[in-house]
């Protein structure tokens, strides 16, 4: 596979304040990526640049091998952009803004519009200033995908959106367009939807890449154990791996974010720790101890 | 050329309603104005509604104003409101998203300029009549352009007027709020504009400065704390820029206004008053000294003002002196500032440019002029005026050495077979002295008074010529007046006209005269309803006034004859008269 989008040594300033730093990503053409990471880390910024609507402060971007700011417009026309938030003139209503976003795209499929409003159950008078919430989610979706993007960068896209139509989209949408190939990346804080979409996970933070994978195999390489330790056990017995650790009640939860047998069989033989046990876990937990690991203490 | 098109129509459809509703209020405010000019000056005609430059306020107002919200809304409420992204994010650049946006607010604007100007025309047509119209249709064209060259000055106090409203718009105010905004900044401006009313001191380059300043201080601080619809300024600053830059909008057109007012030194300037008057003895010319009563450290200018034509002639930069009249008609100005270095000149009346520079320092030109005087001591210069079968012949004269009178004063002399003489500033005394041989006595030691005519208590003499004729320009207070000794007559105009107005009818009564039509003019009454019915105007701001056949008074003020006809009203004075 080629990529579709290369990032080297991206960096974004804003101010004094480092957004992105150094920031080297592939994204392959038909991949479904989602990007995670806590507010502020740069999640929304790395999108903003890659439709040319800001500038990188060093380093390049590129979509479909053009400069995403120098070519803006170019990447523009063949990417499907939904914003956090889209703001738009209270006396439009969605067929209003579709047909004015038409006028710019070569490539608008009214029949997928028609399809797209059927299938999310959008009515297309309706104005814009009264649009629910999932309803105008629904609409910046439409209107990003009615000209057939050949890559899609979704930011937040579903939630506003309640379970039913979230599910719908996912699969019956965007899953439609996985399968058709396309480049998909989308920012969103929801586990559920990076489980039921995404086949590669890049984890942000404070502008870098902390972790970048295959769903499956990070899902693998997160572990939470309970271990109950002697009472014999020192004070300040540090776990081996490096985890972050929690107390919940009499037991030491550790989390893992580079879990590997080896750390198993140490608990095991530790004589301060008397017993060992799994805990189910997640993408949620990646998130979580993604999160925290940053500065959590590891001593017990 | 599509998305252009699409650009456009959004642009436009922005708008649209906010338009429709202004196109709607702007009849009303034509009427308003209209009422609110007709209810405060009893001679408002209709015809002074049809000259934009009567009443430049209206349509400018109405169009910057109109330009600020359709700005506005098509630019800072879209930054504002982040609707800016959507644009920024069509696959197409920039460029063209800020192409529509120009292209809807110029045109627009030019059309709402149309509609104001088509209101105008029915409200004069509904309230004065609509025969009204087809001379306001035939006389706009060229005069509507000749408005909008003239009040191009308007563009730098509107762009920061255009500034603050994209300021407040931006932090979110719209549809009615901006609406009322722009009212507010439409009164600081008419307050502002009102301030300055003698002139329009807002084009003098102090104040082009500042209204640039301003509008640049109001759009970068948008900028700064507002581009691309969110805050990248600091949480403590931005407050603190916001509000500086409002009042640096709002504040800063009628400070300029005053500032200017306050340094301006010019014929109708609020804050310039006659320090003296002398008639030239050659030719229809008057040497007038002005002075800046606000801020005298400002100094003085110098005019000579044609008695022929109207035109005003600055004869010296600020603080240059005037000096006497030469006999061959010239006027020595000193302190003259040419390349850093300051000189004497003697100016050519006719050209207001130096005829011959003093080659030398102020210094030497003192002395030169010293040298002059001591020469001529005692001596006179004077100008007979013969008038064919008039009972008035009159002179100017104007004397050195010991005779020579400290300014501001002029030597006023008649033969009939007297002479007036008047101290100006010390007492408003006159006093008639006989002549020899159509001479002026002008030695009153000799005791050769004939009569005495004291003015004081009346007037507030800041001024008094003679020029070659017949007016004698007074000034009292903000009024002014003219005095004829001939009748005893006072003219008067009450305040509210231009601060200062210099009646020469001179010119004019010269030919009357001439023309042996004299009688008309010299009855005070007769003169004033003849002023009264032929009134019309001349180009670059002075009023000619015609009288008689064929002569011309010149009235130099601040646009203000109708209010100065309006009030014209002889005064008698109950002093001893002339004897």
């Amino acid at each position: 596979m080629s990529a579709v989008i290369e990032t080297r040594e991206l960096t974004v300033r804003f101010k004094k304040t480092d957004v992105l730093r150094d920031l080297s990503l592939d994204f392959e053409r038909g991949s479904v990526t989602a990007m995670l990471g806590r507010n502020g880390v740069g999640k929304s910024t790395l999108l903003r640049v890659l439709v040319g609507f800001l500038p990188a402060t060093s380093g390049r971007a590129s979509v479909f091998g053009l400069d995403a700011w120098k070519r803006g417009p170019d990447v523009r026309r063949l990417t499907g952009y939904v914003p956090d938030r889209l703001e738009l003139p209270r006396w439009m209503s969605v067929d209003d803004h579709l047909r004015f976003l038409e006028a710019f795209y070569p490539t608008w499929d009214r029949d997928e519009e028609r399809r797209l409003l059927k299938q999310l159950d959008l009515d297309a008078k309706a104005k814009v200033k009264d649009l629910s919430k999932g309803q105008r989610e629904k609409h910046a979706l439409i209107a990003a995908l009615a000209h057939r993007p050949e890559l899609l960068l979704l930011d937040e896209p579903f939630s506003g959106l309640d379970p039913v139509v979230r599910q719908e989209v996912l699969t019956a949408v965007l899953g439609h367009l996985r399968d058709d190939g396309r480049t998909i990346v989308v920012v969103t804080h929801s586990m559920l939807d990076v489980e039921r979409l995404a086949d590669r996970i890049v984890l942000l933070e404070d502008g870098r890449v902390r972790l970048d994978g295959e769903a499956e195999e990070l899902k693998r390489r997160v572990r939470r154990v309970a271990i109950t330790l002697c009472d014999g056990a020192p004070l300040g017995w540090t776990p081996p791996g490096a985890p972050t650790v929690e107390r919940s009640g009499e037991d030491v939860v550790l989390s893992y974010l580079d879990w590997d047998d080896s750390i198993a069989t140490r608990l095991h033989a530790d004589p301060a720790v008397r017993h060992v046990a799994s805990l189910p876990t997640g993408l949620d937990d990646l998130f979580r101890v993604a999160a925290r690991r940053e500065g959590a203490p590891c001593a017990v | 050329m599509r998305g252009l098109i699409s650009l456009l129509r959004k642009e436009w459809r922005d708008i649209r309603t906010m338009t429709w509703m202004y196109a709607a209020l702007v009849p009303l405010a034509m009427l308003v104005v209209r009422w609110y000019l007709g209810a405060r000056y009893d001679g408002f005609v209709a015809e002074s509604i049809t000259s934009l430059r009567h009443m430049p306020e209206v349509f400018p107002v109405c169009v910057l104003l109109y330009a600020a919200l359709v700005a506005s809304d098509l630019i800072a409420g879209d930054l504002a409101s982040r609707r800016s992204e959507p644009l920024a994010l069509l696959p197409v650049g920039l460029v063209r998203v800020w192409t529509a946006k120009v292209t809807v607010l110029v045109g627009a604007t030019l059309c709402m300029a149309a509609w104001a100007f088509l209101a105008q025309a029915l409200t004069l047509g509904q309230i004065d009549g609509w025969d009204r119209v087809v001379s306001f249709a035939e006389w706009h064209p060229p005069t509507l352009a000749d408005s909008v060259w003239g009040n191009i000055h308007l563009a730098l106090p509107g762009a920061a007027i255009v500034g603050a409203v994209l300021l407040v718009s931006t932090l979110g105010l719209r549809g009615l709020a901006a609406v009322l905004l722009g009212a507010g900044l439409a009164a600081v401006l008419a307050v502002a504009y009102d301030f300055g009313r003698g002139e329009s001191h807002l084009i003098a380059g102090d104040a082009m400065v500042w209204c640039v300043a301003a509008a640049i201080a109001v759009f970068a601080a948008s900028a700064m704390a507002f581009v691309r619809g969110q805050a990248h300024t600091g949480a403590r600053l931005r407050p603190a820029l916001v509000a500086s830059a409002t009042l640096v909008g709002l504040l800063g057109v009628p400070a300029v206004g005053f500032a200017a007012a306050a340094h301006h030194v010019a014929p109708g300037a609020r804050f310039t008053v006659v320090e003296s008057v002398s008639a030239s003895p050659r030719g229809p010319y008057l040497a007038v000294r002005l002075l800046n009563t606000l801020d005298p450290s400002v100094g003085g200018a110098t005019f000579i003002v044609s008695l022929d034509d109207g035109v005003w002639r600055q004869a010296s930069g600020d603080g240059a002196q005037p000096g006497a009249w030469t006999d061959d008609g010239l006027l020595p100005v000193t302190d003259r500032v040419v390349d850093g270095v300051m000189q004497g000149a003697l100016i050519d009346p006719a050209t207001g440019k130096a005829a011959r520079v003093v080659p030398k320092t102020r210094e030497q030109f003192n002395a030169e002029v010293r040298a002059r005087m001591a020469a001529s001591e005692d001596a006179c210069y004077w100008y007979v005026q013969h008038a064919p079968g008039a009972s008035a012949s009159l002179w100017n004269v104007n004397c050195y050495g010991k005779k020579r009178l400290k300014t501001p004063r002029a030597v006023v002399s008649r033969v009939m077979p007297t002479v007036v003489q008047g101290d100006a500033r010390a007492r408003n005394l006159f006093w008639i002295v006989p002549t020899v041989d159509r001479l002026a006595r002008l030695d009153v030691e000799t005791g050769e008074t004939t009569a005495v005519f004291e003015a004081a208590g009346r007037f507030d003499v800041t001024a008094i010529a003679w020029p070659d004729d017949r007016g004698v320009v007074l000034r009292r207070g903000t009024d002014i007046s003219w005095l004829e000794f001939a009748t005893g007559v006072e003219y008067a105009c009450p305040k509210g006209v231009a601060p200062w107005v210099a009646i020469a009818p001179g010119s004019a009564l010269r030919r009357c005269m001439r023309d042996g039509n004299v009688h008309g003019v010299w009855d005070p009454v007769s003169g004033a309803v003849v002023w009264e019915e032929r009134t019309s105007e001349s180009p670059g701001g002075e009023i000619v006034v015609p009288v008689c056949d064929g002569g011309v008074a010149i009235v130099h003020g601040n646009g203000s004859i109708r209010r100065f006809d309006a009030s014209l009203r002889p005064v008698v004075v109950p002093a001893g008269g002339v004897k």
